[in-house]
């Protein structure tokens, strides 16, 4: 390429009398080794290694996008009978809407024109909020009757969290759908739309359908989590005496039940809680107080009913459309 | 040969999927060939006969048919994880080019690479873990109250 | 042979010293008479501390405590019992988490609820779809375990699974080479992959 140019630069040189000659120069091709390409290449290189890596694109700016269809595939992969319209306006967030027209007035639409028809997803999002936070306490409070008010907030506040939402949103691709201001959506952003898309489908379809919706991709991010892992607990043995003697037990009595290799490095103490001289619970630890702060752990657990053991949660289907699988080996 | 140095994981899937309801993880489909070139003649047929058929029976599938003069033809598939995997289809012909679409609508996206266990399990016991105490009777090595301990 | 051989001799010499004992009012002791004091002078040190000469040992006895004898009657109602105990946890519907070992694609799987397991082929069943593993090994709760002999019945047990994804394992290199022979075969090795997810094990109210 440069030294194609640097022809065209002699030629034009030259003067106006050969110009009818060769005209165009500059598309001409050489069929030789290009020399030029090895500096240009390491040009461009040491070019991006300076600038850092492109801004990231939003998928709506990157080639084969159809806004209307995904909205659609989005509704029909998750086996919901959304409203589109609402579900758009779901999508729709004002910080969006106020960039918008903000680049509007910036290229010289003035007033009226500028103003966007569109409505964004405030009202849907504190609907979805709200709905949300009923349903999962209800739903907690269905499947652990004895789970103090507390813990109730504590799981209800780790399963609507920024972290769990967002990671939720990503693997439904709501990323890709909403419409934000930023180009990697900010959490608050994605969350909120969330809760706009669960809001939609309240709207929608009803509670019942939003709250299967809840438990088959909000619930499923507890299992495995232990109870203490979503609520922290300080003191576990001074909330086990309180609890005790809330139901008019007599309190726990820590006591060393096992030991061995005390003179190690690798100690095991058994404490054993007993209440009524009946074994409560029983928890190992490296020392005696991190036994004793186990065993009381455990025994706080079986007090819930969150042991792992538990009956696990139902998430069977809906009862309007059983698997057909299922159907044809019952007949069989 | 072993395979200690290669890249892996554990088995696991997107968001917990088929614990609640099923959802087909191929979120979009990209079909990119030429129309001259003989290269995708075999992506051209399969875009006769089996494309609609495919986009009908996989409504969460969003399917792009998008010409463009190249020589190799694709399939780029993006996972609602947010993978996208790219297969050159080049001078494939029909049958494969379908059979190569469906393994890719039942994928979930995650890497294709080594799993070091073929079973995922979050509650791994039930009738509780086993440790060297466990059925060994109190009278055994009984522990001796705190006081005479010290002595 | 070398225990025959020992339990000969010690026949003989217990023999001998019952000879001894015993003043046999025969006409052969007149015969014997010379006799005996020699056979009774060799074994008379042996003789006297014969029960030492096999001492307590750890293997002189069986290493498990010695067994009472069955009694079937008290065997057929502690049986009774147990099962009593099990059908009421169940009738009552008061257990937990249940887990299966179900025979799958010729391997024993230990599943739960919630579990994921995958398997080496492709079955022949639509993804999202669900299905029923129907050779049940064992059941277990956190009180009972019901073992199959060798399998539980269909009606007792049902443990469901959801096929969530057919996919490829990773390709592995097989390479066969003789060095110095020009023999180099590579093969890549791309096996058909099904990944499960229980979904529910399930047992009947009522043994039956």
């Amino acid at each position: 390429m440069a030294s194609s140019y640097l022809v065209s630069r002699g030629v034009a040189a030259l003067g106006i009398h050969l110009q009818h000659v060769c005209r165009n120069v500059l598309l001409t091709q050489t069929r030789e080794k290009k020399r030029w390409m090895k500096s240009y290449t390491l040009l461009m290189e040491r070019k991006r290694k300076l600038e850092g890596p492109p801004p990231p694109k939003p998928r709506s700016h990157q080639p084969n996008w159809d806004y209307h269809a995904e909205v659609q595939a989005f509704s029909s992969r998750l086996q919901e009978n959304f409203s589109l319209e609402l579900l758009k306006t779901a999508f729709v967030n004002p910080c969006y809407v106020r960039s918008e027209e903000e680049n509007r007035r910036k290229l010289g639409l003035e007033g009226e024109a500028a103003a966007l028809s569109l409505r964004d997803n405030t009202d849907l999002r504190g609907r979805g909020l709200d709905f949300t936070h009923s349903f999962l306490s209800d739903w907690c409070r269905g499947n652990f009757p004895n789970l103090p008010a507390e813990a109730v907030a504590a799981v209800v506040g780790h399963l609507t969290s920024p972290t769990v939402m967002c990671h939720v949103a990503r693997n439904l691709a709501v990323e890709d759908l909403a419409m934000s201001s930023q180009c990697p959506v900010p959490d608050e952003v994605l969350q909120a739309t969330f809760f706009a898309v669960i809001g939609a489908l309240h709207e929608s379809s009803g509670a019942e359908q939003a709250g299967f919706f809840l438990r088959d991709f909000l619930v499923p991010q507890l299992i495995g989590k232990d109870l203490f892992e979503v609520w922290p607990v300080v003191n576990p043995m001074g909330l086990l005496v309180e609890e005790m003697s809330r139901r008019k037990q007599s309190l726990p009595e820590p006591r060393l039940i096992r030991s061995a290799g005390a003179s190690t490095v690798l100690p095991l103490y058994f404490v054993g809680l007993y209440s009524d001289e009946k074994l409560l619970a029983e928890g190992p630890g490296e020392t005696v107080l991190a036994a004793e702060e186990e065993a009381a752990r455990v025994a706080l657990r079986k007090l819930y009913g969150y042991t792992e053991n538990r009956r696990p949660w139902d998430f069977s289907p809906q009862s309007q459309h059983p698997a057909p699988a299922v159907r044809a080996l019952q007949s069989t | 040969m072993t395979s200690r140095g290669t890249p892996s994981r554990f088995l696991q899937s997107v968001l917990q999927n088929g614990v609640g309801r099923y959802v087909c993880q191929l979120k979009r489909i990209s079909l990119i060939f030429s129309k001259k070139a003989q290269s995708s003649l075999g992506v051209r047929e399969y875009i006769e006969e089996g494309v609609v058929d495919f986009a009908k029976k996989n409504p969460g599938t969003v399917v792009y048919v998008s010409p463009q003069s190249c020589r190799i033809p694709k399939i780029v598939a993006e996972y609602l994880n947010g993978n996208v995997r790219e297969e050159i289809v080049t001078a494939k012909p029909s049958r494969e080019v379908a059979a190569l679409v469906q393994k890719l609508s039942e994928q979930s996206g995650l890497d294709i690479i080594r799993i070091r266990k073929p079973f995922h399990t979050s509650s791994p016991s039930v009738q509780g873990q086993w440790h060297p105490f466990t059925n060994r009777p109190p009278s055994i090595g009984p522990i001796k109250p705190q006081d005479s301990q010290a002595q | 042979m070398a225990v025959t051989l020992r339990n000969a001799l010690r026949e003989a010499l217990q023999c001998g010293w019952r000879f001894r004992g015993n003043k046999f009012p025969s006409p052969l002791q007149a015969h014997t008479g010379f006799l005996l004091p020699a056979v009774a002078g060799q074994s008379s040190q042996s003789i006297t501390n014969l029960p030492s000469r096999v001492p307590e040992t750890s293997l002189s006895r069986p290493p498990w405590p010695e067994l009472p004898i069955i009694d079937h009657l008290e065997e057929a109602k502690r049986h009774q019992a147990v099962v009593q105990k099990v059908s009421n946890i169940l009738a009552s519907r008061d257990y937990g988490r249940l887990f299966a070992v179900v025979h799958f694609a010729s391997r024993q799987w230990k599943v739960t609820n919630e579990d994921l397991i995958i398997i080496e082929n492709h079955i022949d069943v639509e993804c999202g779809e669900r299905i029923r593993l129907e050779k049940v090994l064992l059941v277990g709760g956190e009180e009972f375990t019901l073992i199959g002999r060798p399998l539980l019945s269909r009606d007792l047990v049902r443990v469901e699974a959801t096929v969530i994804e057919k996919t490829e394992s990773w390709p592995r290199v097989h390479l066969r080479f003789l060095r110095r022979h020009r023999y180099q075969r590579k093969r890549i090795i791309i096996q058909p992959q099904t990944v499960l997810r229980i979904n529910t094990v399930e047992i009947a109210p009522n043994l039956s």
